[in-house]
């Protein structure tokens, strides 16, 4: 923020989805809060007095985990940095019989820590869940315990990752469909012991015209499935690269 | 990530909204792909999407123009349109599948709507593997409220903010705006081009009138 050049209006702060900004003579970004996602920035502030300074880690991670225009180099994915089953006809990471998951911490909007991050993946790594390669998440974690690790992409001690804030984070991992009942289970009890939010997104394949993971969702008191998810139409095959 | 799943709402005002995705998939196809991906975002622009983009390029809502668009997609893009009605998306199907070229692709959008979407365009009858939305977690009073979310999931990365987004309602109320200029303007904000600008200004109008 260019305080001289600020003139108050408090339109970036309308704009903040974390509310990170707040207006007196000048606005002021709590640094602890904002998430580095940009979204101020293309807020058309009328007297361009926002810019991001060329981040380095650790802080750059939260610029990484919620600036849809920050590509992972690591998984070539913009966005969260991953493919999730939007290629799964190609890939089949879920096949039958399994169960994928996507687990996102702070969404919808409220962003979360990174200590939230990792009490929820410590949590599911107790149940032996096989966490996803191409995710950065699991790029931060020990994949055995859920505990961030130093030996990641970015070289940060998991005492600075733990300092760390997100728009959201993505944890993805994959279970036996036999699991499913446990895995929400665990994921209601640790819900009530983060301060943030998650959305759970379950992959399942389909067997003779049947999802084939739903019934296991129906029987679970408490938990629903929509009636808008997401589809893969099967149209895509692998070819070189 | 999964940033077109989650859309909240009544399933009657999710009867306009089908957002596709294409993207490639690393280490089977996205190496090289940007020409299909190309060649599939002139198909999808063809049907006059409500809004299209891709991430590290821009989208229609933020005033990008379709050609810019197209032009500047890489093998690294998830590039994504919405549309409004299931006729259409209908037809877009079938365009992709008759052009064949093996990119994935995905329709978010309600599961029987969508299965009926694939019948008509001739590409099966179920989906190969679906991302059930199973709703959120924890520490719920934190979040915007249910009538705010309406509009805030629709960008999934969430660019548009609660803030913004009611403001925007309180500035259709006092007469200051429209609810299709206050959807365009939210629109700006999502980066990628999934932020159906129609159903929100449907959703802002209803919103308004509350």
């Amino acid at each position: 923020m260019v305080k001289d050049l600020c003139v108050a209006c408090g339109k970036c702060a309308l704009y903040c989805p974390v509310k990170a900004i707040t207006v007196d003579e000048a606005a002021f970004v709590d640094q602890e809060k904002c998430v580095e996602c940009g979204t101020c920035i293309r807020a058309e502030c009328p007297v361009d007095a926002l810019r991001q300074p060329d981040l380095k880690p650790p802080r750059l991670i939260r610029k990484l985990f919620s600036d849809p225009l920050a590509t992972f180099a690591e998984t070539e994915v913009p966005g969260r940095g991953t493919e999730e089953m939007k290629t799964n006809d190609v890939t089949n990471n879920v096949d039958f019989g399994e169960a994928g998951w996507g687990i996102e911490l702070g969404r919808p909007g409220v962003s979360t820590s990174f200590t939230d991050v990792e009490k929820v993946a410590m949590a599911l790594a107790e149940h032996c869940v096989e966490f996803l390669d191409l995710n950065p998440v699991s790029m931060l974690i020990d994949h055995g315990t859920g505990k961030f690790t130093e030996n990641n992409p970015w070289k940060s001690s998991p005492s600075d990752i733990r300092r760390l804030r997100s728009l959201s984070a993505i944890l993805e991992f994959k279970t036996t469909k036999e699991k499913v009942p446990e895995i929400i289970q665990t994921l209601k009890e640790v819900s009530g012991e983060i301060d943030t939010v998650f959305s759970v997104g379950l992959i399942s394949r389909w067997k003779d015209g049947e999802l084939e993971l739903l019934p296991l969702v129906e029987e679970i008191p408490g938990v629903e499935a929509r009636p808008n998810s997401k589809h893969n139409m099967g149209i895509g095959r692998p070819g070189s690269g | 990530m999964t940033h077109t799943l989650y859309r909240e709402g009544s399933v009657e005002s999710l009867k306009n909204d089908f957002i596709f995705v294409i993207t490639g998939a690393k280490g089977f196809n996205k190496k090289g792909c940007a020409p299909r991906l190309r060649e599939m975002l002139r198909i999808i622009s063809s049907f006059n999407p409500v809004n299209m983009g891709s991430m590290e390029v821009g989208n229609l809502g933020r005033g990008m123009p379709t050609k810019e668009i197209i032009n500047n997609v890489t093998d690294a893009a998830i590039a994504q349109a919405a549309f409004d009605d299931k006729e259409t998306a209908i037809k877009v199907l079938r365009a992709l599948k008759e052009a064949d070229l093996g990119i994935s692709v995905t329709i978010s959008g309600l599961t029987d709507e969508v299965k009926e979407i694939m019948r008509e365009a001739g590409v099966g009858d179920y989906p190969h593997t679906t991302n059930l939305a199973l709703g959120f977690m924890g520490r719920r009073e934190k979040a915007a409220s249910d009538d705010t979310r309406l509009v805030t999931t629709m960008c999934g990365h969430h660019m548009i903010s609660e803030g913004i987004t009611e403001h925007m309602l309180k500035m259709i109320k006092d007469g200051r705006t429209t609810p299709m200029e206050a959807a365009i303007r939210l629109s700006k904000q999502c980066t990628c081009g999934a932020f159906n600008t129609v159903r929100a200004a449907q959703i802002l109008e209803q919103l308004a009138g509350k």
